[in-house]
């Protein structure tokens, strides 16, 4: 019989009906005969098995100077340590393929609103890298809090706070949701859906996912028709989030009073914010793009464009020594790709070049300050 | 419903587990082209796990080792799911990964990927404005 097999079929018991001389003589006769096949097989996980007969080599090593120190409970211990060492090579050996590994955890229980908010974050950033959209630092800085959180439920299942730790997922799982629909509409594209996985139903969590509904609502309508309320609905809708932040704060302290007033004061907020969008016709004249034109290609890549644009200005603005030059650069680069846009627009291919140019020059020029570190820079000499 | 839970359903799903992070393991080291710090935390965390599911299975404290397995499990496969979103970026070629963790990548790094992104896209509208302008002529 092969040795792998002959392992395997041990009983559990098996050691027990041994004295210590013949458990520690066949203990080591296994692992020579272990040690040997595993040379000769061809497997995936000879690497594992090695790895799991020199451990059932020190345990046997360390079983037998505990024999001759006459420990002999301790002896029996390492023994079978060691014989486990040897059962989990030979399961090893013995798989052709990888074992499937599956973990189904009992819904509703602490381990499952771990698993499905890990998978969530998980599916988040999959999504994340898979669209390249962007990321802005308020969502960024939520998401690692969401993180951060994770560990914490983690640490507290492993401890034996169950109840602690699913309120906790249950939470960061919340905020998740949240995050989907924001990078959603920061983005201008479905991402992701986090949906299906906040489950309704406790009260509470239906009361903040409503308030987190009536939010995004707000901001997606804010969005699209760029109000001349922008300031004092965004005022509306700050005040909003802190009350969507306290509920959730509440409802991860189990304070089901507090997070019903929060939601309520929350979606009054929300409400406001409705309200003055409704009564506030679009603004064209704040913005460039005119409204007919909101949908078409050149605004949505414009609009991508800026973005990085402002995203690149800040980075340089805080982290940059003597950032002015640099970001003049910027403010030029900014200037000529809309006056390129515009041109575009018009159909004045010739002016929309010599400012695609333009923008392209500057942009080179502020890289090279930045990027590059060179002191003077030089116009680059791009061909026409 | 929980199965019930027996030294022999430990050890199996203890050492599929091995073979999962085994595996997990080798795709991280051969992908060279990034390290990630969360995946990197969570692999390690998720062996330790599994040696403390060993020890107590080792001393048939059953109800622990099967935490420590759960503990891996949790921790590994979410590190196997970050460690392929990585990989769909690099695949991408974008290189431009998101963080999980608190260390900010390095501003000139940063400000690098987003100087080549605004610098791709103006290269490609001048060579369609390029493409126009032929059309016109």
């Amino acid at each position: 019989m092969d040795i792998f097999e002959q392992i395997k079929s041990l009983a559990g018991d098996w050691l027990k009906r041994k004295d210590a001389n013949e458990k520690l003589t066949r203990m080591l006769e296994m692992i020579a005969e272990a040690q040997a096949a595993v040379e000769t097989r061809k497997s995936s996980f000879v690497g594992l098995a090695e790895e799991r007969l020199r451990m059932a080599e020190e345990a046997r090593k360390r079983a037998l100077s505990l024999f001759e120190e006459d420990s002999m409970v301790d002896c029996e211990k390492f023994c079978e340590r060691g014989l486990l060492h040897l059962q989990i090579a030979s399961a090893h050996m013995l798989s052709e393929d990888q074992f499937k590994m599956e973990m189904t955890f009992d819904e509703g229980s602490a381990e499952e609103s771990i698993e499905r908010l890990s998978n969530g974050i998980a599916r988040l950033k999959m999504a994340v890298e898979y669209s390249n959209c962007l990321v802005s630092d308020s969502v960024k800085e939520r998401l690692l809090e969401v993180v951060r959180q994770r560990e914490e439920a983690l640490s507290l299942y492993a401890e034996g706070g169950d109840e602690d730790a699913h309120r906790i997922a249950e939470g960061a799982l919340l905020w998740l949701h949240f995050l989907g629909k924001q990078l959603e509409l920061d983005n201008n594209k479905p991402i992701i859906v986090i949906d299906p996985i906040v489950k309704l139903s406790p009260k509470e969590m239906s009361l903040i996912k409503g308030l987190i509904e009536s939010i995004i609502h707000c901001r997606t309508v804010l969005q699209v028709t760029h109000t001349r309320g922008y300031s004092r609905v965004e005022r509306y809708l700050s005040a909003a989030m802190t009350n969507l932040d306290k509920a959730i704060t509440a409802y991860l302290d189990g304070d089901a009073d507090r997070v019903s007033r929060m939601v309520t004061t929350g979606m009054m907020e929300a409400r406001m914010a409705d309200e003055m969008l409704k009564n506030t016709g679009p603004d064209e004249g704040a913005y460039e793009v005119l409204a007919s034109e909101l949908a078409d290609d050149l605004t949505i890549k414009g609009k991508e464009f800026f973005k990085r644009l402002v995203l690149l200005s800040r980075m340089i603005k805080d982290h940059f020594d003597q950032p002015e030059r640099a970001l003049n650069k910027l403010d030029s680069v900014n200037f000529n790709y809309k006056k390129c846009l515009a041109s575009m627009r018009d159909n004045d291919i010739r002016e929309a070049e010599r400012c695609a140019k333009l923008a392209h020059l500057d942009l080179d020029y502020a890289k090279q300050l930045v990027v590059e570190g060179v002191i003077e820079p030089s116009y680059s000499d791009f061909k026409d | 419903m929980s199965k019930v839970v027996t030294k022999n359903s430990i050890m199996s799903q203890l050492v599929a587990l091995e073979q999962f992070l085994n595996r997990l393991k080798e795709d991280v080291e051969h992908a060279q082209y990034r390290r990630n710090q969360l995946v990197a935390q969570s692999i390690e965390d998720a062996v330790d796990e599994l040696a403390a599911g060993f020890k107590n299975l080792a001393r048939e404290r059953l109800t622990k080792a099967h935490l420590n397995i759960k503990l891996a499990w949790l921790r590994a496969n979410y590190a196997r799911q970050l460690f392929d979103s990585e990989t769909v970026e690099y695949e991408l070629g974008e290189g431009n990964y998101l963080e999980l963790t608190e260390e900010e990548p390095e501003f000139a790094t940063a400000a690098r990927v987003h100087f080549s992104y605004l610098e791709s896209e103006l290269k490609f509208m001048r060579s369609e404005i390029q493409s126009r302008m032929g059309k016109k002529k």
